[in-house]
């Protein structure tokens, strides 16, 4: 398992291996280098701090946002973290409720959408075709296997 | 813009503008990610009605509403009111002073995951206008 610390601007990106990587996810047409999946990683946690940078005053949607706080930021940096190694990393977003969000998007008709709040949980909603599938997980190290199992459903074959 | 005083009923067919400031809520294919539609903490969705407004006097709000922020204008994202309707929400005509074509969107379910749902299907059903040199 490789764990992730949160990026940071004044300390560089380091990963720390603490043992062999489990191939969680994988497909047959999946040819995806360690070195690609690990800069995929590191953009998401890139775009994470830009989004907490960007949203961290009040009103930043030009209404009444409430400021992404550090440590939202944290948690999601951590949800980042627990995925699988080899799961496609979803795009970052905010929303006006203090919330971050990791989004995993084909299309209006094929996305999964998580938000991430101060309260430890992780709040998800799906459209996959005619399917509606929307809940809440407790955040914990270990990624949510209901969330997983979407993301497999969402993911082209 | 146009002074009239506009029906306090909104109508299904009517046409709401919600506006853009942040980039990131506008993905690459220009579609519109639901957390622009994702209710403030006050649990209402604040919203421009079409209505009686030339397409520059849209613009004109929405660039006030950004300048109040100091922010930027990205674009205004278009939803026919039925489709709020369609979700169980309810559109209420609440005029402001610098807006007399202000709307909010109410009655959100409290849970947070219900909310992502319906902000997916309406994101779904918008069309997004991204602000152009010739917009203004």
């Amino acid at each position: 398992m490789i764990v992730y610390p949160p990026y940071f601007e004044d300390q560089p990106y380091q990963p720390v291996i603490t043992q062999t990587v489990d191939f969680e996810y994988s497909t047959p047409k999946s040819t995806l280098s360690a070195r690609t999946i690990e800069s995929a990683r590191i953009g998401t946690y890139t775009s994470l701090y830009h989004l907490l940078l960007q949203c961290s005053s009040a009103g930043w949607d030009g209404f009444d946002a409430i400021p992404i706080e550090w440590a939202v930021y944290a948690r999601a940096s951590a949800v980042i973290a627990s995925l699988p190694w080899r799961f496609p990393m979803p795009s970052a977003g905010a929303e006006p409720d203090g919330h971050i969000t990791l989004e995993w998007y084909i299309s209006p008709d094929k996305l999964l959408s998580v938000s991430i709040g101060r309260d430890g949980l992780l709040h998800y909603a799906a459209v996959i075709g005619q399917a509606r599938h929307y809940g809440v997980e407790p955040q914990g190290e270990m990624f949510p296997s209901t969330i997983k199992h979407l993301i497999r459903r969402i993911l082209p074959e | 813009m146009s002074t009239n005083k506009l029906p306090n009923i909104v109508a299904d067919d009517e046409f709401l503008a919600r506006y853009i400031v942040y980039g990131n809520h506008i993905r690459a294919d220009n579609t519109v990610k639901p957390d622009a539609f994702v209710p403030s903490p006050h649990a209402q969705l604040s919203v421009t009605r079409h209505l009686g407004l030339t397409d520059n006097d849209i613009w004109m709000i929405g660039t006030k509403v950004a300048k109040h922020r100091e922010r930027e204008l990205t674009g205004h994202v278009d939803v026919a009111c039925l489709h709020y309707r369609k979700e169980q929400l309810c559109v209420r005509s609440s005029p402001l002073p610098n807006n007399p074509n202000h709307a909010d969107v109410i009655g959100w379910p409290v849970e947070k995951a219900q909310q992502k749902l319906i902000a997916l299907e309406i994101a779904k059903a918008g069309i997004y206008r991204a602000r152009t040199s010739a917009a203004l």
